[in-house]
């Protein structure tokens, strides 16, 4: 896949865990950013394809992050990753212009399953 | 009557340790306390019910839990990897935790202490749950403290 992946946590371990699943995939092309504001700075140096972020990181979160990019009129597919798990936050991050929604934990699998999807698209 | 969370908690990290790390989790016996702590990983709760979950965790959990849940070899993990890892399992615990709660509530970020004889105190709160868990690496706790002052 030559899509460029935008990888965004603020966690080392999570962006490890993300981008191994999206290489097993067949995303080669991955960039990655440790807060929202980091990711934003990378997303406008152009080019990327797909993103996949954390809720909450300093700086600027991941749904700051998904405001930001939707404002700059970018229909870019945004997955979110992230123990927030109750209904009205999954609402406010579906409002806020995500594409798709993983909570933590998920198996190895469940991951791959969801990235697959984007690989086909 | 009073909520009790241990069950919860005990339920959030069997699931957290099977999907994520791949290790069977079980409650440990009457004495979380004899587990020697070398890590522990703090993330707060913030809302009208305020309250800080504390994972602690041995070197020896600490170590295979990092090299679990990044697939690597025992002897590659290093000390940034427990850090990072334990900072991710603590944010996963508090998160999943928090959803249970009625809200609205807000989740911090987490941080991680690690070295020997480490104490704890939360000012202001006391301790509600001390879950004593055991895994394939040996003990480890998950604490629950209330706040009871603003």
């Amino acid at each position: 896949m030559s899509t460029k992946v935008l990888v965004v946590d603020d966690s080392g371990t999570m962006r490890k865990i993300v981008i191994r699943a999206l290489n097993a995939a067949g995303f080669r092309d991955t960039v990655e950013a440790g807060d929202g504001a980091e990711a934003l700075r990378v997303f406008q140096g152009g080019d990327v394809g797909l993103i996949l972020t954390d809720w909450n990181m300093p700086n600027k979160s991941g749904l700051d992050l998904t405001r930001d990019v939707r404002a700059l009129g970018s229909k870019v597919p945004i997955f979110m990753i992230t123990t927030e798990a109750e209904k009205g936050r999954v609402v406010e991050a579906i409002q806020a212009g995500i594409t798709d929604y993983l909570t933590k934990p998920f198996t190895q699998d469940a991951l791959q399953a969801k990235l697959e999807k984007y690989a086909k698209a | 009557m009073e909520t009790t969370y241990d069950s919860h908690i005990e339920q959030i990290v069997q699931s957290i340790f099977t999907s994520m790390l791949g290790m069977e989790v079980f409650r440990a016996g009457d004495n979380p306390a004899a587990c020697q702590e070398t890590v522990l990983g703090t993330i707060h709760i913030g809302g009208p019910k305020s309250m800080s979950v504390v994972l602690g965790l041995t070197s020896e959990v600490a170590r295979v839990t990092a090299a679990n849940m990044l697939q690597m070899n025992l002897a590659d993990v290093t000390s940034d990897d427990i850090r990072d890892v334990a900072a991710e399992l603590t944010n996963m615990i508090g998160g999943n935790l928090k959803s249970l709660l009625p809200g609205p509530l807000f989740l911090s970020l987490p941080t991680v202490v690690a070295g020997r004889d480490l104490g704890l105190e939360i000012p202001g709160a006391e301790l509600v749950e001390d879950v004593g868990l055991v895994c394939d690496a040996g003990p480890f706790r998950v604490r629950l403290f209330m706040q009871t002052t603003g």
